[in-house]
């Protein structure tokens, strides 16, 4: 095992509901969470939850060149979304799709899913993942 | 107020070096350093590096070089910003002179990458990011430059091929550096038919991996420069006009403007400030291209173009050769190498010998102002140096 257990323990809830923290004072929603605002420095905050909103495709890469860990989930495709509602923006995997159908702004919806296993013996990762939207016939756009 | 001078630069070859250790490499480029500045001794050391934590399995970096140089028993210590860490430390090691605190110091950079495995320097490179949110779903570091480069192309309509010209130009002046990683020129072909590293970015678009160390010795005061200048045969000096320095969030997601570097912003503003200059009075130019990306918004967001406009520029030919600023002639991050946590110093080292007209490749006009901007992650820190030649 290569990983802390307390550091994957630790970031448990950020990582599969996407926890974050609001500003009282300026409004603003933090994401990585933090205990003082990133943006105002006030340390008034609350914690809400990202994990129940649909996001829209901003950018992403097709990683050939994995880093260590990653070898079996090549080619990686990772994402930056933006949330419907929050405006929050999110780096995380995108799945579920074939390169070649990525585009901007398409809408994606979140998805638990296992990110990486530290070895034989290790903890199994996991993770917000989002993939798009499957649209049936008599859906509204 | 006393100003600081640069009185000597030392530089190695940047490669693949099996047959030297970190230590050595340092010790070749620091003794020519002093050897430069007609050998003196420095009062303290300053060094830049990123990895020995973790690809060369050694901390205490600091003794360890001043030891291995010559230089046992005076204050050294590394400073750490990722692909910034040169410039941080030349901000240290110059704060170190200006406040009085030593009259003679040397910076330094070192990083030796080569002789472990592509996958381990990639996961040590990645380091630079956001171990928690960003690196944890399997982001590369160049991954993340691919997410700026893709936002770009698509908001400003650029393709892979408007892109390529910045490579193009770079292994071009490459081909006469002595010091460079990759001394050949390519061709736009060639560029767009390299391997995918993490798309749109290719391996041409790419600064390679090396090996290699620079370094530069400050020294406090206009008539401590004047002997050395005399000792050395030189009629001219270069001061140290304006040095700022600046930090954004490490994430990429929590970023103001994705496509701005507001690092370099701010850093080069205060810089700016402290010398008394605009960009339309700099005439070269070196900057952080470790990717094509980071290349092309150093020019928009040090104030030389608009937003969304480098691109064009220069496939037009703007801030070539001959132009107002000249940039990278040393051919840059993309061809002159990337030795991380060095490449700052090598900045400074280059822009010094074009304003003393004795860099060994690509000559500058003449340049009496120049500026380096040196990055880490993607803007997360940016270094800003202004110098300028003094009869």
């Amino acid at each position: 095992m290569r990983f802390s257990i307390p550091r994957f323990w630790r970031e448990r809830v950020s990582h599969y509901r996407l926890e974050a923290t609001k500003c009282r004072v300026c409004g603003k929603i933090n994401y990585p969470p933090s205990n003082i605002c990133r943006y105002c420095g006030s340390s008034d905050v609350e914690k809400v939850y990202l994990d129940n909103e649909y996001g829209r495709l901003i950018t992403w890469t097709i990683i050939h060149t994995v880093p260590e860990g990653f070898d079996e989930q090549r080619p990686r495709i990772i994402g930056i979304v933006e949330l419907v509602d929050s405006k929050v923006r999110i780096l995380a995997p995108v799945t579920d799709v074939l390169p070649e159908e990525l585009e901007e702004n398409m809408l994606l919806e979140p998805v638990l899913r296992r990110i990486n296993e530290d070895g034989e013996a290790g903890l199994i990762h996991y993770g917000i993942a989002y993939r798009p939207v499957i649209k049936t016939i008599g859906d509204k756009d | 107020m006393d100003r600081v001078f640069i009185v000597g630069v030392g530089m190695t070859k940047i490669g693949r070096f099996y047959d030297k250790s970190g230590r050595q490499l340092f010790s070749e480029a620091i003794t020519s350093a002093i050897n430069d500045a007609g050998g003196i001794k420095p009062q303290a050391l300053v060094v830049g590096n990123m990895t020995s934590s973790v690809l060369m399995e050694q901390d205490s970096l600091g003794a360890l070089l001043a030891d291995y140089s010559g230089l046992r028993g005076i204050p050294a210590f590394k400073v750490e910003a990722a692909c910034g860490s040169g410039g941080a430390a030349f901000y240290a090691g110059y704060s170190l002179v200006r406040s009085g605190m030593a009259d003679i110091v040397a910076v330094g950079g070192l990083e030796k990458l080569t002789e472990n495995l592509t996958s381990a320097v990639t996961k040590a490179l990645a380091l630079a990011a956001d171990q928690e949110y960003e690196v944890f779903y399997g982001a590369s570091f160049t991954g993340l430059n691919a997410l700026v480069a893709r936002a770009y192309m698509n908001k400003y309509g650029y393709t892979r091929e408007d892109m390529a010209y910045w490579p193009l130009r770079m292994h071009e002046y490459a081909s006469k550096n002595p010091y460079a990683q990759l001394p050949r020129k390519t061709t736009i072909e060639r560029i767009l038919n390299s391997p995918v590293i993490a798309d749109p970015l290719h391996l041409f678009d790419c600064s390679p991996i090396g090996d290699g160390a620079a370094a530069v010795i400050l020294v406090r005061g206009e008539e401590k420069a004047r002997e050395i200048a005399k000792a050395t045969g030189r009629d001219i000096l270069v001061e140290v006009k304006g040095i700022g320095m600046a930090t954004d969030s490490v994430d990429l997601g929590s970023r103001r403007d994705l496509l701005t570097l507001d690092s370099t912003v701010k850093a080069s503003r205060t810089a700016y400030r402290m010398a008394g200059v605009e960009p339309r009075n700099i005439e070269y130019l070196e900057v952080h291209d470790a990717f094509h990306i980071t290349g092309y918004l150093a020019l928009e967001d040090l104030g030389f173009t608009g937003k969304g406009k480098a691109v064009k520029e220069w496939r037009e030919g703007r801030f070539a050769k001959g132009d107002k600023p000249e940039v990278n002639l040393s051919g840059g991050l993309k061809a002159r190498g990337h030795p991380v946590g060095a490449t700052g110093v090598y900045q400074i080292a280059e822009a010094t010998l074009q304003l003393r007209g004795e860099f060994p490749g690509e000559k500058a006009s003449d340049p009496v102002i120049a500026a380096t901007q040196n990055i880490g992650g993607v803007g997360t820190f940016t270094t800003v140096t202004i110098l300028t030649r003094v009869k």
